[in-house]
């Protein structure tokens, strides 16, 4: 993807398949803005590891599975 | 939009309108031969602290659930990059004040290039936040 950042994710994938989980409940229960988490979404934003593992344990999968290189 | 979002644009505004207003009267005074009065720096400064004041509880009352909100990873890292850049600008204009004072010993150009600066700086800050935030 031209003009992104080169680590990609699934988190849409995974607040669909967790009950349609809105953009701003993924951010309130990660401590994060709706803003936030539309940026790492879109790739315009790395997280923290930090954050990067509060959204994977939220979704109860491991790191890997939701945050990739794809340069 | 992100209340800090909202917040810079708050502090674009205020600080172009509060400072385009002065420098106009600063102009119109040294038109007519009129000094700078003290009083106008006060009036710019209440001037602003007023817009300022006004403008967050606006959108503090418009967003509410937002506003107290602290900021998070992401807003703090385009707060540091916006004051890294601004920092700077401010220090040029600091130094270039001093050079001017220790070249002609004018107290009045010290002043202002200083106050400037500052407003510059504040005024920078304010955009280069809301870039960030548009942009990623």
């Amino acid at each position: 993807m031209a003009g992104t950042l080169p680590v990609a994710n699934r988190v849409r994938e995974l607040r669909d398949t967790h009950g349609a989980m809105s953009q701003s409940e993924l951010g309130k229960a990660v401590g994060v803005t709706r803003q936030t988490i539309a940026a790492i979404e879109q790739r315009r934003y790395s997280p923290s590891l930090e954050t990067a593992f509060r959204i994977a344990n939220l979704f109860e999968v491991s790191i890997g599975d939701v945050f990739f290189w794809d340069p | 939009m992100a209340f800090r979002e909202k917040s810079a644009w708050v502090m674009l505004l205020a600080y172009l309108a509060s400072a385009l207003a002065f420098t106009w009267a600063l102009l119109d005074g040294y038109g007519q031969g009129i000094a700078p009065s003290p009083l106008d720096f006060v009036g710019y400064t209440l001037t602003l602290i007023v817009l300022l004041t006004v403008g967050h509880i606006i959108i503090a009352a418009s967003s509410p659930q937002t506003a107290s909100v602290p900021s998070d990873e992401r807003e703090q890292v385009f707060s540091l990059r916006a004051k890294a850049l601004t920092g700077q600008f401010l220090g040029a204009g600091v130094v270039l004040g001093m050079l001017v004072f220790i070249a002609t010993g004018n107290t009045g150009a010290l002043f202002y290039i200083v106050m400037y600066s500052l407003v510059l700086s504040e005024i920078m800050h304010a955009g280069y936040l809301i870039l960030l935030h548009r942009r990623g």
